[in-house]
């Protein structure tokens, strides 16, 4: 198991992020807002299928600041909560997460954890292209 | 609504080079600037990414790929703009860069890099770093300073980490050195950093030496290059320095070039405050500049500017246009260049016009910047439509309006109580500089840490006495004459003629403490001898006396007269536009 450290640490390198804060900050987000819109037994499920540290990070991911109890898209909630200057800023950010989650999971849990909220289970797809599984693969 | 009003406007705004003294045909042959030819190549990639065209550089097994036809497309566009074929180049990889195509790619077949994959495009040689200009500030010097320093460093000491009279045969210049330990972990990294470190001071003593303020970005870009024409460019590095498949021999390189130049870790965007790790976009910068074929000192501008996107790019030098200054606008390609790099990011239009909108506040002269930038886009759709221009007109066209409506109704209303125009624009030009003024010490305060509590321009007209040639005594771009008064930090400090005499006699004597002061005040005056590059204030108000009746080649001529600061300089579309106005007047039959 790695150290939340360096889980960061690798964070910033997929999302290209300047400080080990960003990423951290990114991954909270991408992991409350998650939360927020999946149903009690979803988020159980999934839980489940994290690896650690996700999974530490997973539990302990909640809101601190004001957000809109109705709003049902992830990734708007997540650009208004994390001021990104736009919606595919804030795409990235789970992108980045999903394919960090990726490096960490086999075949079968990836597929568990597919049961996302709509709008985002694409960028977990996505996230391929940017975990070191996929960019090996296009070295390849 | 007036009919006087509506012509005004109408007349002001039909041509989109009405509004400015600039000669918007010119850019269109390549002297001196081709900077609609970047904006139409920015719709160019942009069509490009709308189509599903992709924006890698990969190791696939194929001769060429999209980013190659992307690049052949842009340089005949920039080329037709009359841009010089390295100056195509080099634009075309920048753009693409911030458009989000990787800079390099490879093992030994396929090894793709940006800069070379936009010059092979060209079908132009490969150049040096020796021979790279640098963007005109005031004076220029040349890669070559960098190239100089480490070629007599490598002369004087031995430079790299080992003793390589003990590489045996066969061993060095193979897999045995490069991909390994020896090369990624010690040579390549160590000695590049070394390098760059030498390259970067070099450069900044020889920016100093010719009279110019040190350039910390291309004294680190160029600094960084040289350094690489030198060390394996595209290596992958030690753990120490990175992690594999990640972090390549240009961004470790450029690190140190970034701590000799006293620039920081980390750089923003414009607009959205995205933040950027500054050694990698110095690293990235480099090697296509290293890559790209030899630019002129024109395509250097062009690179600059197209990089000013960046929002440190005022105190760092890297272009001039971003903000917060109001330069003549053949430099500008901040709106485009920022544009394409939403649109590559995946941002909507609304999204990039609401980051474009927020740009401008960067400027001194918001209103100014603004319907600067809604007049490039209109013009530059005339060369090449595209999503870009669409956003960038979008995210103007409301403001461009309500400045130039707000303008003609003042000068209705003052002319219709009984003011002239030179009564009018008198009042309209004194406005005009009191604004710049307060906004340069509003702003300057918060970037000096000063309080400036005031700038007051007592009198500033043409003719400082330093020519006595008549059209230099009418223009106040070729003698400026200005007396100021400035108070930073409860100090008053006066001065008469400021730029004929004190400000030459201060910096000739080594005067630190009136050069300091000047640095408040600086950027108003740099303001007052640009304010030609929008000149919405005389245009509308000559317009308007020529539409309430005045002879229109007599209201172009007063205006030009009496507002002989704000125009600074002759304008062409001056007269073209008064005329217009005179026109639709008489064809407004209701």
């Amino acid at each position: 198991m790695i150290s939340r450290k360096d889980y960061f640490d690798r964070v910033m390198v997929l999302g290209q992020y300047c400080y080990p804060e960003r990423a951290e900050e990114a991954v909270l987000l991408v992991l409350s807002c998650l939360k927020h819109l999946l149903s009690e037994e979803a988020a159980r499920g999934i839980k489940e299928m994290l690896p650690e540290p996700v999974r530490g990070l997973w539990e302990e991911a909640v809101f601190n600041n004001n957000y809109d109890e109705d709003e049902v898209d992830c990734i708007t909630l997540a650009k208004r909560l994390g001021n990104y200057p736009y919606r595919a800023a804030a795409e990235r950010a789970f992108e980045v997460v999903f394919a960090s989650i990726r490096e960490l999971t086999d075949e079968q849990r990836r597929e568990a954890i597919k049961t996302l909220p709509l709008t985002v289970q694409p960028l977990f797809e996505r996230a391929k292209s940017c975990a070191i599984d996929g960019s090996a693969e296009d070295f390849l | 609504m007036e009919r006087e009003i509506i012509a005004t406007f109408r007349a002001a705004t039909a041509k989109p080079d009405f509004l400015t003294t600039e000669k918007f045909d010119a850019m269109l042959g390549g002297w001196g600037v081709f900077n609609l030819g970047v904006w139409a190549a920015a719709n160019v990639i942009a069509k490009e990414i709308s189509k599903g065209k992709k924006l890698k550089l990969e190791v696939t097994n194929e001769p060429h790929t999209d980013v190659d036809d992307i690049a052949r497309k842009a340089i005949k566009v920039l080329m037709q703009c009359g841009a010089d074929p390295a100056n195509a180049a080099l634009a075309t990889a920048t753009l693409l860069y911030w458009a989000g195509v990787n800079v390099q790619c490879g093992i030994p077949c396929p090894n793709r890099k940006l800069g070379a994959v936009a010059r092979m495009a060209a079908g132009i040689p490969s150049g040096r770093v020796s021979s790279i200009p640098t963007e005109k500030l005031n004076n220029k010097i040349s890669g070559f300073a960098a190239t100089l320093a480490i070629y007599q460093a490598l002369e004087k000491e031995h430079l790299a980490p080992f003793d390589s009279r003990l590489l045996p045969l066969g061993i060095g210049g193979s897999p045995f050195v490069g991909h390994t330990a020896i090369g990624e972990d010690h040579l390549f990294p160590k000695l590049g950093q070394k390098l760059a470190r030498i390259g970067t001071r070099a450069m900044m003593k020889a920016y100093e030496s010719a009279g110019m303020r040190r350039c910390r970005w291309m004294s680190a870009l160029l600094g960084t290059a040289a350094a690489l024409e030198i060390i394996h460019p595209d290596a992958y590095v030690g753990e120490e320095y990175g992690q594999f498949l990640v972090t390549r021999t240009p961004e470790v390189v450029a690190r140190a070039a970034v701590e000799e130049a006293g620039m920081p870790e980390v750089i923003h965007i414009r607009g959205t405050d995205e933040e950027l790790k500054t050694a990698r976009v110095i690293g990235d910068l480099a090697i296509i500049l290293k890559d790209s074929g030899t630019p002129t000192v024109v395509g250097m501008i062009m690179f600059n500017e197209i990089c000013s996107i960046i929002k440190e790019g005022a105190a760092l030098g890297v272009g001039r246009a971003g903000g917060p200054l109001l330069l003549p606008l053949n430099h500008w390609v901040t709106a485009p260049s920022l544009a394409l790099y939403l649109f590559g990011k995946g941002a909507t239009q609304d999204e990039i016009i609401s980051i474009i909108r927020k740009m401008m506040d960067g400027y001194f002269q918001k209103e100014d910047a603004t319907v600067a930038t809604n007049i490039l886009a209109r013009r530059a759709e005339f060369i090449e439509r595209g999503p870009l221009t669409d956003a960038i007109i979008r995210a103007t066209e409301p403001g461009m309006c309500n400045s130039i409506s707000k303008r003609a109704i003042y000068a209705y209303e003052q002319m219709k109580s009984g003011k002239s125009l030179t009564e009018l624009l008198e009042d309209v030009q004194k406005r005009h500089i009191e604004a710049i003024a307060s906004s340069v010490a509003r702003m300057m305060s918060k970037v000096l840490n000063k309080e400036i509590e005031y700038i007051k321009f007592k009198n500033v007209r043409p003719g400082a006495g330093r020519r006595t040639h008549k059209f230099a005594q009418r223009h106040f771009a070729f003698d400026a004459y200005v007396d100021v008064e400035v108070k930073v930090d409860g100090k008053v400090y006066e001065w008469e003629n400021l730029l004929a005499k004190v400000a030459p006699e201060a910096l000739l004597k080594g005067d630190k403490e009136t050069m300091d002061a000047l640095g408040a005040v600086g950027m108003a005056v740099t303001e007052l001898l640009n304010a030609g590059a929008c000149s919405m204030d005389v245009v509308v108000c000559a317009c308007m006396a020529a539409a309430m009746g005045m002879d229109p080649k007599e209201a172009a001529e007063k205006a030009a007269e009496v507002a002989n600061v704000i125009i600074s300089m002759p304008s062409q579309g001056l007269k073209k536009a008064t005329q217009l106005a005179s026109d639709i007047m008489k064809g407004l039959d209701f």
